[in-house]
């Protein structure tokens, strides 16, 4: 699975979120997309897999392939099936929690019998079964943040797919939880395509990752992690892992 | 702070004239009433066009019109809702349609009532019958039902809607699994004041239903509503005391409907907030 | 999808089919009558073939204005006593109780209007108890909730930033409330006010019951009246011929009026910006 992003543009309205964005997210190479709030990341993310399109009064140019198709080809749903997508807050639907993670299996058609191994080998991966084993008729409402944001991730699994996006997943966690879920992350990134937005370089260093960082919808450099943190090229770069502008 | 406090006396008089006045109405109404109303009123046929006897096919009419009328509105309704509110944004088409919601919600029911003898007992031959009566009272319950429909499920949270979406939900899909289960309680407000309006209804019922004392047997029989009873027992002042006994079947009926729906839509903002 | 979007024309369609099918009844007896005699003539004699609906709209517009008289004050006050003044254990209470008053059937504040109300006026005010009078309270109340909802969501929708302001400004409280909330929310009202309009002008049973429905103009309250509604529903189970028609011929000037009133409240709700 590979994704190519090329010479790609997005506009809501006459507001240009995206400008000629070039990227490449090939498997094993973890992505973080870096950028101050306001830059173009959730946009960026949310054009992979065209939930962008969502608000109505937009406007693309460029291309967005996934494995050589235009992914304006393929149906929105099974889009959405091979990139799967976890939010900033973590939100669980007002369900079960076993029926929030059986949510996206049921809506693709898996049957019954399959159902609750695909539950439980997600919540394996999403590190929340020991957690949940007992209470998974429970509301998922009723566990905690960090908790829901394990569960999202578990359920976004759930689908099986290729790559998973992940926007700004640790913003409104308490620092415990957070790291928990960005080690998770690392974790997941070596069996499971990763592309994780966020404004904070701190959780982005993990070893095999490679960093876009994002400014008003430019991609102004990229690189591996190690080299673009350590030594950026770019004076805009420094000055926001320096904290100067953000 | 005079004004204050002559204004603070006036808003408080107001405010206990109309409950005074809710009170007096109700309480009137069972207070003469209640006293008449037991299981052999309620089950009993009429015998001598209502003087004696209970109101047992009224009972039966109204039910009988007003589960018509909700299933014939509650899925049009809540479509046109779901329409609205899902699939489209603006546009000349979903104008129209608000247009004609609005001010099909301000048509008097007497012109219900007229176009419903013009169209289902004259035109299309269903003469005065429950059917007549169902649909005419379905269309006049319509915009209700749209309305709360409506605003339930946009009340639904966006956020939700796009977890369904991001998992490789499609509309349909979405609408039917997330967002009309976390409407229902709204959807229901809306759908019990419909009944309760159909149950209260007079006017576009009388030239539609008809005022037939028998107990309808099908959807071709014609039927006497409660409210219908009670406005011909009481103008024609047949028997006062059978009048205020199907009032305050009426009224109490529609009292535990109304609140209800109140409870529900009280217990849905809540969740919300 | 498809399914949704019949669903969805199903009001036009039946909004439409109302406007078509009261037009065809009623429209060829209003323009065979001349429509400037069918709306002032004032005298309605079916057996004389005389069709004049003029004493009727007199009676509505009586009627009608009576009822604004006690439901505009009334309702405007439970919403502001609703918004601003109601202490909590009793705000839960009355909100149910006015909604409550909407939906008690017609024919049952016809009824104790008329086993109350007439026999009040007629033995303390004089006159025949059947009344303008009477029809006006219990209209009145009738339209009391919806003036009331519709001013209590508009006045809840004014930003609690202008009331802080005003009362910050040392305001008192009912310097507030007229000086900044009422006007604040000026629109909402209109069109709440309106549509009790539109109630008062469509209600047909109550007012039937209580108005005594003489066909001569009433020329004070305590006057029996005849109104465009009654009259429909009064004549409607014998009326055959020309003379149905020239009923239906009152439902569409009566659409009319509704349809116009049901117009302007729309635009106001909306705004001159078209906003909602």
């Amino acid at each position: 699975m590979t994704i190519r992003v090329e010479d790609y543009s997005f506009w809501y309205g006459g507001l240009r979120a995206l400008s000629r964005v070039n990227l490449t997210i090939a498997p094993g190479e973890p992505l973080v997309v870096l950028g101050p709030a306001g830059s173009g990341k959730t946009t960026l993310l949310r054009c992979l897999n065209r939930l962008s399109e969502r608000a109505g009064d937009t406007r693309q140019a460029g291309r967005i392939l996934l494995d050589g198709e235009d992914i304006r080809d393929l149906d929105p749903p099974v889009l959405r099936r091979r990139v799967g997508m976890v939010f900033a807050l973590p939100t669980p639907l007002p369900l079960s929690v076993y029926e929030n993670v059986a949510y996206g299996p049921r809506l693709a058609g898996i049957g019954r019998h399959e159902l609750d191994a695909r539950v439980e080998w997600s919540l394996r991966a999403a590190a929340l079964w020991p957690e949940v084993e007992g209470r998974l008729g429970e509301p998922a409402g009723r566990l905690s943040g960090g908790q829901q944001q394990r569960l999202a991730i578990a359920r976004a699994l759930a689908v099986g797919p290729e790559v998973l996006l992940l926007d700004e997943p640790t913003a409104h966690l308490d620092p415990l939880s957070a790291r928990r879920i960005a080690e998770l992350l690392w974790d997941l990134s070596r069996q499971q395509a990763v592309v994780m937005a966020t404004h904070d370089p701190r959780p982005a260093t993990g070893p095999r990752a490679r960093v876009a960082f994002l400014y008003l919808g430019r991609v102004v450099e990229q690189g591996p992690a190690a080299e673009i943190l350590a030594r950026p090229r770019d004076s805009l770069t420094r000055d926001f892992l320096a904290g100067r502008v953000g | 702070m005079r004004g204050d406090r002559l204004a603070a006396v006036l808003l408080w008089g107001a405010a206990l004239l109309t409950l005074g006045v809710l009170l007096a109405l109700v309480g009137h109404v069972l207070a003469r009433g209640l006293p008449v109303v037991d299981r052999e009123f309620l089950m009993a046929r009429p015998s001598s066009m209502g003087r004696a006897g209970g109101i047992f096919p009224t009972v039966v009419g109204t039910v009988a019109l007003a589960a018509l009328a909700v299933a014939v509105a509650a899925p049009l309704g809540v479509g046109t809702a779901i329409y609205l509110a899902e699939y489209t944004r603006r546009g000349r088409l979903v104008e129209m349609i608000r247009f004609a919601t609005d001010s099909l919600a301000g048509v008097p029911s007497i012109l219900f009532g007229l176009f419903g003898f013009l169209l289902f007992v004259v035109r299309l031959g269903l003469g005065w019958s429950v059917l007549s009566g169902g649909l005419t009272l379905a269309v006049m319950i319509l915009p209700t039902i749209i309305r709360t429909a409506e605003e339930a499920i946009r009340a639904v949270p966006e956020s939700y809607r796009e977890v369904s979406y991001a998992l490789g939900g499609t509309t349909g899909q979405t609408v039917v699994r997330v967002v009309l289960p976390s409407a229902l309680p709204g959807i229901l407000t809306g759908i019990l004041l419909g009944v309760g309006r159909s149950a209260g209804e007079t006017a576009a019922v009388i030239f539609t239903a008809g005022t037939a004392l028998r107990l309808p047997r099908s959807l071709l029989d014609p039927a006497r509503s409660m409210s219908v009873h009670f406005f011909i027992l009481a103008r024609e002042g047949i028997s006062p005391d059978n009048a205020y006994g199907t009032a305050a079947v009426l009224v109490l009926a529609i009292t535990a409907v109304n609140l209800t729906a109140y409870w529900l839509l009280q217990r849905f903002q809540a969740r919300r907030h | 999808m498809a399914a949704l979007r019949l669903a969805a024309l199903s009001t036009l369609l039946a909004l439409v089919l109302i406007a078509i099918f009261i037009l065809a009844e009623g429209l060829p007896l209003i323009l065979h009558e001349g429509p400037a005699r069918f709306i002032l003539g004032r005298r309605w004699a079916p057996g004389d073939g005389d069709y004049g609906i003029g004493n009727l709209l007199a009676g509505t517009a009586w009627v009608t204005a009576g009822a604004l008289l006690i439901g505009v004050p009334l309702g405007l006050s439970i919403a502001v006593f609703l918004c601003e003044v109601a202490p909590p254990p009793l705000a839960p209470f009355l909100k149910p109780a006015v909604e409550l008053l909407a939906a008690i059937p017609s024919v049952v504040y016809g009824f104790v209007g008329l086993v109350t109300l007439v026999p009040l006026i007629r033995t303390h005010l004089g006159g025949p108890g059947f009344s303008v009078l009477a029809c006006s309270l219990v209209l009145g109340v009738m339209i009391l909730p919806t003036i009331a909802s519709v001013t209590y969501d508009s006045l809840r929708a004014v930003p609690s930033a202008y009331r802080e302001g005003s009362l910050a400004l040392g305001a008192a409280r009912w310097q507030t409330i007229t000086r900044v909330l009422i006007p604040a929310a000026r629109p909402g009202i209109l069109a709440g006010i309106i549509l009790g309009t539109g109630r008062a002008l469509g209600e047909t049973m109550a007012v039937l019951m209580v108005a005594g429905n003489a066909l001569r103009a009433p020329t004070s309250p305590l006057d029996p009246v005849r109104t465009l509604t009654g009259n429909i529903a009064l004549e409607m189970g014998y009326a055959a011929g020309e003379h149905r028609q020239a009923l239906f011929a009152t439902g569409v000037v009566l659409f009319l009026v509704i349809f116009s009133v049901n117009v302007v409240a729309r635009a106001l709700v909306r705004g001159p910006s078209g906003a909602r």
